[in-house]
């Protein structure tokens, strides 16, 4: 899988309402740049309120256009779902997620010597 | 077995039943050794009584060796029509069992066959074609036959040796296909290196049964070939068409795809190729003593004409791209491979690999200035795979915390660490009343791993699978949150117990290492059935509104996938969004909802979809395709690992 198929992902949670997920489609669509297919959505319901969407970009991976225009979709995805409120709740490592002030206290407290490599 | 050895049927497991291990297979083997009415060995020697021996012990097989339930017909009759040439019957059970007196039964054969007639081959100095069973008991030795090739009718002899040599050559791959599963579960490296040792041994000795499938002489091969055509067999009858084989190469692309064979330590890695190659040899060495130099196979007669290549060529190139699974990448630990997302590649410090969680603590307590990256089996597909976010860590690599410590089918746990894969485990729950909250992803990914990262499980969050973790901190201490079984309580499951509720801070977290976790196993229900749906991509909304009231009324679990018309393809479904709704419950709860669902559905954008719409691709949604004529699918044979999982 890692050495023969280009994939990305993007998993943001968009509240189960007609008008969103429609939203969230067409933002899928249009975060599509340069020569990236479509992509593939599977919606995961999660409860009555809250569907997960499972973006999935292919590409070719011997193709290093292809790969730009893979990661500049993924860099939109990001930046107009979030822009929309519908954040992703499961992060790559190009994106990874902040540390809130809380967690820092945490991990201050836990893991002073920062033994452990920074998220994930 | 038939006791008629001129045609003796043997009786061979399913290749997709057979045992993980050969420990079972041995075990049946001393069991079936000490219940034999005549000693083994002593039917394997050379000595006046050997005749005799072998003639009782054959006689004796047929009604006292564990013969099984007859398999049904496969899918692929070619199989079928494979076996049945050869003599071979397939049966469903206990299948350490059928293979380990299917190789006692072979070891009778072989040998009277060799005493009767003869080999044509150099001497066998170390016996192995006939030391299998003795490699694997700890028992005493075949002495090396050598009577030269005279029997009293060549070309029955011949026929019989085609027939016998294959018999003994499907046992061997059947055992290859359980050591090659033994290598992937080795749990450290001494179980690595014995793991291959055994394999290349096997391999070596599958190697030398198919010489001895073709221990006549060459001019008789015309008189088996002939044999090997229509009505007899199909058209283009062939090797390709060995199940055993199939599953051992199966085995080989799951050893490679599962990141142990790059793994392993490279002089491991080199006996695993080699032995595999001389395998392959054997069967390069059998083509070209029949005229597979020049000549055609029974296969290449009915390519294409700028198809065609020899029988010799065809035997190498096969070999070539079988031993591509096997070839370790030089010098390229796994992190610094590319992963599916073509992330920037982090530079990597070090992989170290504990296989025990003391072992994890020891290395954190000794980190002196390392960082550490932990994964679990690293298939964190589209999200960076087992790559960290920063340069210049060491991988913390888990495969080898393998174990499941624990599963009690009664309250509803299992106790596992984080190189569990979900189809493991999914096996270990076959035929209990428990069922893993599966993903639709590969068989091979972690359990803890998408814990962890919150994934989704068919039938809810996995988090919510979640309910005590075993954790090394910073500092090297092992702790445990969340709730744990002791021995001899019959506690509920409750993974909040009282106090602040830990688990989920150590979920998407950089601040421990989890080592084990306690995990909740979902009722099996009666029934599971999957309504497919499609609707076209301008309803959209009124439909995501329809499946709201559904879920939010109860009519629908929820757990309904929806895929928009590039996901709905690998479905077979074009142009239109396809939904799966999965109703789980007894057999007349599911049947009532199938009809309310179907009933609701109507006049509204979501049309039923065909039976043929289920999938024809690993997604998350079902099992096995629905028949329109039945109503309910009872649960009957719960667990079974397919990629895409229950529901």
């Amino acid at each position: 899988m890692d050495a023969a198929r280009g994939l990305l992902m993007f998993l943001p949670l968009v509240p189960f309402d007609g008008g969103a997920v429609t939203l969230a489609a067409d933002l899928a669509d249009r975060a599509r740049h340069g020569g990236t297919a479509p992509a593939a959505l599977i919606l995961n319901v999660l409860d009555a309120d809250t569907i997960d969407h499972l973006v999935s970009l292919r590409f070719a991976p011997e193709d290093p256009g292809a790969v730009t225009d893979a990661h500049r979709t993924l860099d939109l995805l990001h930046g107009t779902f979030t822009a929309h409120g519908f954040a992703p709740y499961r992060t790559d490592v190009d994106h990874p997620t902040p540390r809130t002030p809380l967690h820092q206290r945490l991990k201050d407290a836990l893991d002073p010597g920062h033994v452990f490599a920074a998220n994930r | 077995m038939s006791t008629d050895i001129s045609r003796a049927t043997l009786v061979l497991p399913l290749p997709s039943e057979l045992p993980q291990t050969t420990t079972t297979v041995v075990a049946h083997l001393e069991k079936i050794l000490r219940r034999m009415p005549r000693d083994h060995a002593v039917a394997l020697d050379t000595g006046a009584d050997a005749g005799a021996a072998r003639a009782d012990l054959l006689a004796w097989c047929g009604p006292h060796l564990d013969r099984g339930a007859a398999a049904e017909p496969t899918t692929a009759p070619n199989s079928d029509v494979h076996d049945r040439y050869f003599a071979v019957r397939r049966a469903t059970g206990d299948s350490a069992a059928l293979l380990a007196g299917a190789l006692l039964a072979s070891d009778l054969l072989v040998q009277d066959d060799l005493v009767r007639h003869g080999s044509t081959l150099d001497a066998d100095p170390e016996s192995m074609l006939l030391g299998v069973t003795s490699y694997l008991t700890d028992g005493k030795q075949p002495p090396v036959l050598d009577v030269p090739w005279a029997p009293a009718d060549p070309v029955a002899a011949a026929h019989h040796r085609w027939q016998v040599g294959h018999q003994r050559f499907f046992v061997m791959l059947q055992l290859l296909a359980v050591a090659v599963r033994q290598v992937r579960r080795a749990t450290d490296v001494a179980g690595e290196n014995e793991a291959v040792r055994l394999f290349a041994w096997l391999c070596r000795s599958s190697a030398h049964a198919m010489r001895y499938a073709a221990d006549f002489p060459a001019e008789l091969y015309d008189e088996i070939r002939v044999t090997m055509v229509p009505p007899t067999v199909n058209v283009g009858f062939s090797g390709l068409q060995t199940r055993d084989h199939n599953e051992l190469v199966a085995q080989f692309r799951t050893l490679k795809r599962s990141g142990t064979v790059d793994r392993l330590a490279p002089e491991s890695a080199t006996a695993l190729h080699a032995a595999v190659r001389e395998m392959y040899d054997a069967h390069i060495w059998v083509c070209d003593r029949f005229g597979g130099g020049s000549g055609l196979s029974l296969l290449m007669e009915h390519t294409s004409a700028g198809k065609q290549e020899s029988g010799v060529a065809s035997a190498v190139k096969l070999a070539r791209q079988r031993l591509t699974h096997l070839r370790q990448e030089p010098g390229t630990p796994p992190t610094a491979r590319p992963d599916a997302g073509r992330f920037r590649q982090r530079i990597i410090a070090d992989v170290l690999r504990p296989d025990t969680p003391e072992r994890v603590a020891e290395l954190i307590r000794s980190a002196n200035g390392r960082r550490f990256h932990p994964v679990s089996t690293g298939y964190n597909w589209g999200l960076g795979s087992r790559q960290p976010v920063e340069d210049g860590v060491t991988v913390l690599d888990l495969a080898g915390l393998n174990r499941i410590r624990a599963v009690d089918t009664r309250r509803g746990y299992a106790v596992i660490e984080p190189g569990v894969i979900q189809g493991a485990l999914a096996r270990r729950l076959d035929g209990t009343d428990r069922m893993l909250n599966l993903t639709g992803a590969s068989q091979h990914t972690s359990v803890i791993g998408n814990i962890l990262d919150r994934g989704v499980g068919l039938h809810r969050p996995r988090v919510d699978d979640l309910a005590g973790l075993e954790l090394v901190l910073a500092d090297g201490s092992q702790v445990r949150t969340g709730w744990w079984p002791d021995a001899g309580q019959p506690a509920a499951v409750w993974p909040h117990g009282r106090g602040p509720a830990l688990n989920q801070l150590f979920t998407q977290s950089d601040l421990a290492v989890v080592t084990a976790a306690t995990i909740r196993l979902l009722p099996r229900p009666e029934a599971i059935r999957i309504l497919p749906f499609t609707f076209r991509a301008e309803a959209l909304g009124e439909a995501v509104d329809l499946l709201r009231t559904w879920t939010a009324q109860g009519l629908v679990p929820p757990n309904t996938k929806i895929f928009n018309p590039v996901a709905a393809r690998a479905h077979g479904i074009a142009d239109q969004h396809l939904v799966h709704v999965c109703l789980t419950g007894t057999r007349d709860l599911v049947s009532t909802l199938s009809h309310l669902v179907t009933r609701a559905a109507y006049g509204t954008p979501l049309s039923p979809a065909p039976a043929s719409t289920w999938c024809t691709t690993p997604t998350p949604g079902c099992r096995t395709p629905p028949t329109p004529s039945s109503s309910t699918r009872p649960a009957t044979r719960p667990g079974r690992w397919t990629p895409r999982g229950d529901c």
